[in-house]
């Protein structure tokens, strides 16, 4: 790809907040709280829509020159292809010098994903079937994803200390008010199935306002539990603690 | 409430502390007039430190009651690498001002630095030393076990330790073939073993090197006991003091 061709194509990126990412041979210089020179070589370079940017060589999994998000991107072209990814403060400047351009790729990226830092809702459960007195004392599960009719599944049926039938629904985020809905439905369920009503159990980390109403209303109960709790759990199941009684 | 102690050697302790970083990066030292304590988890609670130097190891020991310390051990290791050899080394702690002093004076007392570590906020401490049951129990030479979990680690992460009556044996299996080492009763290695039967269990190797590599410059021998599929306790003999370990087993579908 010829260098002018490039600059062009770039710059729409740029313009349009894409997701870039370069290809090429360059030199990279960094002016700022330290000053660093990379001479020519072959690396990855990725703009993000943001205004971070990262280089990345052939191995090793950091990138060797980075700015921070909110850098403001410049493209410049004479004879060589330069990019330019400035900070007003600190005063910080990154400028990558192409010689050669292999690739140069941008896209609209979407990514509304949650990043589950301490345990997922299987980890969760894995954590209440391990110690089910984190739900109440006496609490014993009986089945995990048992089939609610036709409608879905429940995430642990079991019975309390009193030989009550519990349903227990679990959510890493804060119960909504389609949560506790969703619960009634089960219970429902499980009341044709067994001609007794079973108590329902909210595992959440907490519960919206809108739907702490509903909980009342349907006599839903709630239990706090945190993902991070979870993890903590399981982390312990596998260690010294089970020994050490 | 304050705590003062002198210690002849300061590489002795700085060889302590390593040992016990082996397994916890901050730690909370119980200091009463019989000595320092501290019994610790790791962060995944895969192995526990059960160490304590008592009063007798010291040339001078003061203590007013019972106070807690907490320090970040390799903020205080980097302290006692600057000691050189033949320093004597005194601590001193003031729980009021939460600071630790360590002054190192050598030989000839021609020359004394002190360093002052800032504690950090005391956690609440373990302090009762698991009591756990053993069914095996073999005195090693500590280097041969080294030895051996160095060797196992060129094939595996985990390592199978068996104590059965007649030799102890490690045995790791990998992609890429096995190692087995076999210490047998009869040879140098192996200075004692009590068992009825065959015991074994599996260990994660980089623990055991963690723990045995520091262990290692402060003695000799290592107790290693064992049930099968139960922790490995692994203690060290020092002199004026103790220097245990526990490892969580690896089961497999756990």
């Amino acid at each position: 790809m010829n260098l002018a061709e490039a600059a062009e194509r770039i710059r729409m990126a740029i313009r349009s907040k894409e997701f870039l990412v370069i290809v090429g041979r360059m030199e990279v210089n960094y002016e700022g709280r330290a000053s660093s020179t990379l001479g020519s070589g072959d690396r990855v370079l990725m703009i993000k829509p943001d205004g971070s940017v990262l280089i990345h060589r052939p191995t090793g999994y950091e990138p060797v020159n980075w700015q921070p998000p909110g850098s403001k991107i410049e493209v410049l072209l004479d004879d060589r292809l330069v990019i330019e990814a400035r900070r007003v403060k600190p005063r910080e400047i990154l400028r990558i010098i192409f010689s050669k351009i292999y690739d140069v790729s941008s896209y609209k990226l979407r990514d509304e994903a949650e990043f589950a830092m301490y345990a997922t809702e299987e980890d969760m459960r894995k954590a209440i079937l391990m110690k089910p007195s984190i739900i109440e004392d006496g609490f014993k599960p009986i089945e995990r994803e048992r089939k609610a009719g036709d409608i879905g599944f429940i995430d642990i049926f079991g019975v309390d200390s009193a030989g009550r039938l519990v349903v227990v629904e679990i959510k890493r985020r804060n119960a909504t008010s389609e949560d506790v809905k969703q619960l009634v439905r089960y219970v429902e369920k499980i009341e044709e199935e067994f001609g007794k009503r079973p108590r329902a159990i909210i595992v959440a980390p907490g519960v919206q306002r809108s739907a702490a109403r509903e909980l009342e209303l349907y006599g839903i109960e709630f239990k706090a539990l945190s993902p991070r709790r979870c993890a903590e759990i399981l982390r312990e199941g596998k260690g010294l603690e089970r020994f050490l009684k | 409430m304050s705590f003062r102690m002198r210690l002849p050697s300061a590489d002795y302790f700085s060889d302590l502390m390593k040992a016990v970083q082996a397994v916890v990066d901050e730690g909370t030292f119980k200091i009463d007039q019989e000595g320092m304590k501290l019994i610790a988890m790791d962060p995944a609670h895969i192995s526990l430190v059960d160490f304590e130097l008592s009063s007798s190891a010291a040339e001078e020991y003061v203590c007013e009651g019972e106070l807690q310390m907490t320090v970040s051990i390799s903020e205080l290791m980097k302290f006692l690498k600057r000691a050189k050899k033949g320093e004597s080394l005194t601590l001193s702690y003031d729980e009021g001002a939460k600071k630790l002093e360590l002054t190192l004076v050598d030989a000839t007392g021609s020359r004394e630095k002190i360093f002052t570590l800032n504690t950090l906020e005391t956690v609440e401490a373990r302090s009762v030393t698991p009591r756990l049951s053993f069914d095996a129990k073999a005195r090693v030479g500590v280097d041969a076990v080294k030895d051996a979990v160095r060797d196992s680690g060129v094939v595996s992460d985990y390592v199978k330790i068996t104590i059965n009556p007649d030799a102890v044996v490690f045995l790791a299996k990998g992609e890429l073939g096995t190692v087995q080492t076999k210490l047998s009763k009869m040879g140098a290695a192996v200075y004692e073993i009590e068992a009825d039967k065959e015991v074994w269990a599996h260990f994660s190797i980089n623990y055991l090197d963690k723990i045995v590599k520091p262990a290692s410059s402060l003695s000799d021998e290592v107790v290693m006991q064992l049930s099968t599929n139960k922790p490995i306790k692994l203690s060290f003999p020092i002199p004026s003091g103790r220097l245990e370990y526990l490892i969580a087993p690896r089961i497999e579908g756990a």
